[in-house]
C-alpha cells in the first residue's frame, strides 16, 4: 500500500513536471481561454485572438 | 496593485498602435472585479484565467511580451517596460481596422480598407486629400496615413523574409498584398514577384529544405553525436543558402 502510494507520488510528480515550463525568450508563448474578462479588445476569448498585436501577458495577484 | 497606474498610461499610449496588455489572475472574479478593474481602475485588458502551469515564474507580477506571431520577445518585471522598447516592438506592426468615425465621403475609403481591399481604399481617399473641406481633408490625411503605414508593414514583412531567404515563407506574404493591392501598381509588383519566386529553384529548394528539416529535427536526439554531426553537414551541404541550413548550422555548434 505504501510502496504504491510512493509510486503514485513518483509518478504524480514526473507528470507534473513535465507540463510545467517556463516561456523563455525566442519560445512560443502558448495559447489559453479566458473565463471572463473586463477591458478586452472586441470579444477576445483566448490570448490567439491578439495575433498581429504585440501582447503583454501579466500575470499578477492581490495577495 | 501598484503598478496600475505605469501600465494604464502605456495603454493609453500604445494601444491604438497595436501594443495590447493582458493582465491574468486566476482568483475569483469578485476579486478581480473590484480590486483591479473598480478598486485600481485598470484601463487595461484583464482576464481571469489560469495560467500557472503554462507561464512559471517565481514571482509575481510577472510578464512576458509576445510578438505579432506569438513568439516570446521579453520577459521579467512589468515595471521595467519602458517607452523605447516598445516604440521599437511596434515599428512594423501592421495597422488594425478603423474604428474612429469620419466624414461622409470618406466611408468608402475606410469601409474598403476594412476589408483588407488597400488598393481600392488608397484610390477611394485621393481626391480628398486636396478637399477644400478642412475636416474632411483631415480625415483623408489620416486614412491615407493608415493605409501607407499598413503598405510599409507589408513591405517591411516581405522584405524580412526575402533578406532571410525565407521564400517559403515569403510567398504567401507577396500573395495576400497582391491580393490586397488589386489595382495598384504596388500590388501587381507584388504579383509579380510572387510568380518569379514560385517559379525560380530557389523557391523550390527552400520547400525542401522545409519538408527535410521537419523529418530530420526530431529524430537528431535519438541519434547519437557522431551520427548526428553527419546528417546535420549532410543537411547543410544539400541545402545551402536555406533557413533550414542555418538552423542546422546552429544545432551543429551546439553539439561541438
Amino acid at each position: 500500500m505504501k510502496a504504491t502510494a510512493l509510486g503514485l507520488l513518483a509518478l504524480a510528480s514526473v507528470l507534473f513536471a513535465g507540463s510545467l515550463s517556463a516561456v523563455a525568450v525566442g519560445e512560443m508563448g502558448p495559447d489559453f481561454k479566458f473565463d471572463k474578462s473586463w477591458n478586452t479588445i472586441e470579444g477576445a476569448t483566448k490570448l490567439s485572438d491578439y495575433r498581429e498585436r504585440v501582447v503583454l501577458v501579466e500575470r499578477w495577484a492581490t495577495n | 496593485m501598484r503598478g496600475v497606474p505605469h501600465l494604464n498610461e502605456l495603454n493609453k499610449k500604445y494601444r491604438e498602435r497595436g501594443f495590447e496588455i493582458v493582465a491574468v489572475s486566476s482568483e475569483a472574479a469578485g476579486t478581480i472585479e473590484d480590486k483591479m478593474v473598480k478598486g485600481a481602475s485598470a484601463s487595461f485588458g484583464v482576464v481571469k484565467a489560469d495560467i500557472a502551469a503554462l507561464y512559471q515564474t517565481n514571482g509575481i507580477p510577472h510578464g512576458w511580451v509576445l510578438d505579432a506571431e506569438g513568439k516570446c520577445i521579453w520577459e521579467g518585471h512589468p515595471a521595467q517596460l519602458n517607452d523605447a522598447q516598445i516604440e521599437e516592438w511596434i515599428k512594423d506592426l501592421a495597422p488594425g481596422k478603423i474604428t474612429r468615425e469620419v466624414q461622409k465621403p470618406l466611408k468608402a475609403s475606410v469601409e474598403a480598407y476594412n476589408k483588407g481591399q488597400f488598393g481600392k481604399a488608397f484610390e477611394a481617399v485621393a481626391e480628398h486629400l486636396t478637399s477644400e473641406d478642412a475636416k474632411v481633408k483631415a480625415d483623408a490625411e489620416y486614412v491615407n496615413g493608415v493605409i501607407e503605414k499598413r503598405k510599409a508593414a507589408g513591405e517591411a514583412k516581405a522584405k524580412k523574409l526575402r533578406d532571410a531567404g525565407d521564400l517559403v515563407k515569403l510567398l504567401p506574404v507577396l500573395e495576400e498584398e497582391a491580393k490586397g493591392w488589386e489595382g495598384s501598381e504596388y500590388g501587381k509588383a507584388c504579383g509579380d514577384e510572387a510568380k518569379t519566386v514560385k517559379a525560380s529553384k530557389e523557391y523550390k529548394l527552400c520547400a525542401k529544405a522545409a519538408d527535410a528539416w521537419a523529418k530530420l529535427e526530431p529524430k537528431l536526439n535519438d541519434l547519437a553525436d557522431d551520427k548526428a554531426a553527419k546528417a546535420l553537414e549532410k543537411f547543410i551541404k544539400d541545402f545551402a543558402g536555406t533557413p533550414q541550413a542555418k538552423l542546422a548550422e546552429e544545432r551543429l555548434k551546439d553539439l561541438k
